[in-house]
């Protein structure tokens, strides 16, 4: 059995006063879940069964550690952006602890990260003593060879302090990355495959880079390894000074769900999020349909 | 040792895209100077910097995502009106400054960003109306956030020597091209269309009681005479600031007396100005 693969299903749990884990078990649908922000919280105080988990990224937890007070209510899904999978500077040793106390803690059955960077070394011309650039959003890293290798570099070093899996998030490309030998599609199949990971397809993500770089989404999705899809990310994206970009937000566009309509027979998600983690508030109503709607796309 | 040339190394290229991206005085560099990309072996021919500028206001926005809740209409209407990532990569040089300063709070973040909009929109009607429901939603939360446990209840008998207007809580008085109440009501009547808002010229004064919490459309000489009401200047001084003169003083007096009656003002004694008469 490789490291990343044979997930079980999440199933929903009942609210209870202690932190909620996670359950696996073997059944076929995914789970349907909520990527934690300011609309989680009144949902589920009037729909308390709406969703079968909430995702938080593993920053928000650092930032204020009483978010995690959600899973006594519900289980958690851990995300993350810290650990520059595809990036040359590897995170401080302290914060790859600090993700792995709070995956045991919240029993999440995975770790959702970046096929990205977000520190870079510092430039020749800052000294040796300068730090290194900390981003506050994930960067889509070069599309090369040389990034594959160091891919499989990194997740060598952080799958020794994890006992649960990495899987790896597509990035939204923006713009064409200097030296980049292959387009998105390719290089997330290799890394894929070389590296034996597991993905968490960003459907958005997909469409806002086949978009951005003249790709043809369809062909595009017929060079990614589906079948390794083991999370989906769904959410907004909008058109803005010529570009699309990612807008958690936004509603879905009814593009990303033809999309996932399209690529159903090839792809066995075992959890889909709908990120609207950003919007201060949305109509109860359309986060209900479209929860109902994905539920009943993929079988839930 | 030298370090082998090869052109677009991957960390490399890390690093210039991150640098750009965190100092927007360095991306500046390079757009006036391409030749800076080359010195470190990056090919400036491939590397869209208008386009890394864009993803540094993609992040800039980010950073605002703590006050989407206070600015939602300002935020719809950006997004709506295209200028989303415009604003944002506008100002991140002026909102790196302005963290390097340590103001990082919602209400300084929101501040920073409606002291900058007011030059970003200056004659241009589209940015101006985004200001303006900037400027409305800053005023809100002004409210929200300001102190009011002073004593409120005041006589309304203005004194008969030297009166002191002062305001009776907390007053903000914005002069806007839009009515907020009417955007509003456009933005949320999907598919809002931008077209849809009325534009001309409202006064509006935002008050903050102990009891209340509320926002009066006035005219515009009121929202004027509202903005010099200190609790420290006469009314002979007002009229000096407002005219030129004490001479108008006469015709302030009923004007200010129905401001303290609708509560937005309380008089103070000129003997004793810390206390209500």
């Amino acid at each position: 059995m490789s490291p990343n693969s044979s997930f079980g299903c999440i199933s929903s749990c009942r609210r209870g006063a202690e932190v909620r884990h996670v359950d696996l078990s073997p059944s076929g649908s995914p789970a349907v879940g909520l990527a934690y922000g300011p609309i989680v919280d009144p949902l589920l105080d009037r729909y308390p069964d709406c969703v079968d988990y909430v995702e938080i990224p593993f920053e928000q937890i650092r930032h204020r550690p009483s978010s995690l007070a959600i899973a006594e209510q519900i289980p958690v899904l851990l995300h993350c952006s810290t650990m520059s999978v595809a990036g040359f500077v590897p995170p401080p040793l302290g914060t790859l602890e600090a993700i792995a106390g709070i995956a045991a803690q919240t029993r999440t059955p995975w770790i959702g990260e970046h096929l990205a960077f977000i520190s870079a070394d510092p430039l020749e011309s800052d000294g040796d003593s300068a730090a290194p650039t900390e981003l506050t959003y994930t960067a889509c890293p070069q599309l090369s060879e040389e990034t594959i290798e160091r891919v499989g570099a990194n997740l060598d070093r952080l799958r020794q302090h994890f006992t649960i899996p990495i899987i790896l998030e597509n990035s939204p490309q923006y713009f064409a990355i200097p030296g980049s030998t292959m387009q998105m599609p390719s290089f997330i199949a290799e890394v894929s495959r070389r590296w034996n990971v597991d993905l968490l397809l960003d459907v958005t993500h997909f469409l806002i880079t086949t978009r951005n770089m003249g790709l043809d989404l369809l062909n595009s999705a017929q060079q990614l390894p589906l079948e390794r899809v083991v999370e989906v990310h769904l959410s907004g994206m909008s058109m803005q000074s010529g570009r699309w970009w990612d807008d958690h937000a936004a509603l879905v566009p009814e593009a990303a769900f033809e999309f996932l309509t399209a690529i159903s027979d090839r792809i066995q998600p075992k959890a889909v999020t709908f990120e609207y983690n950003w919007a201060p508030e949305l109509p109860h109503r359309t986060v209900l349909d479209q929860l109902a709607r994905i539920r009943q796309m993929l079988g839930s | 040792m030298n370090r082998p040339h090869r052109l677009n190394r991957g960390p490399v290229v890390h690093s210039v895209v991150a640098a750009a991206v965190a100092d927007p005085s360095r991306l500046q560099a390079w757009t006036v100077n391409p030749s800076g990309l080359t010195q470190l072996d990056v090919d400036p021919a491939e590397l869209d910097l208008e386009a890394v500028a864009d993803f540094a206001g993609l992040a800039e926005k980010i950073r605002h995502n703590g006050c989407r809740h206070q600015l939602r209409m300002t935020f719809q209407l950006l997004n709506q009106s295209g200028l989303e990532i415009q604003l944002f990569r506008d100002y991140a040089p002026h909102s790196l400054r302005r963290r390097q300063r340590g103001l990082k709070s919602p209400l300084q973040r929101v501040d920073g960003l409606a002291e900058f909009i007011g030059r970003w929109s200056r004659g241009d009607p589209l940015r101006s109306l985004i200001r303006d429901v900037l400027l409305h939603e800053q005023a809100l939360m002004l409210m929200h956030a300001a102190d009011t446990d002073r004593p409120q209840r005041c006589s309304r008998a203005r004194p008969m020597r030297q009166p002191v207007p002062a305001p009776n809580g907390v007053l903000v008085v914005r002069t806007l091209t839009c009515d907020p109440r009417q955007v509003q009501q456009v933005l949320q009547t999907p598919p809002a269309d931008l077209a849809d808002i009325r534009r001309g010229r409202w006064t509006f004064v935002y008050h903050k009681t102990i009891e209340q919490l509320r926002m009066l459309e006035v005219e515009q000489a009121v929202g004027h005479l509202l903005t010099v009401v200190d609790g420290r200047r006469s009314v002979d001084r007002m009229s000096e600031q407002l005219f030129g003169n004490s001479s108008e003083t006469p015709a302030l007096m009923p004007l200010l007396d129905q401001l303290v009656a609708i509560g937005l003002l309380r008089w103070l004694d000129n003997e004793s100005p810390s206390r209500c008469t």
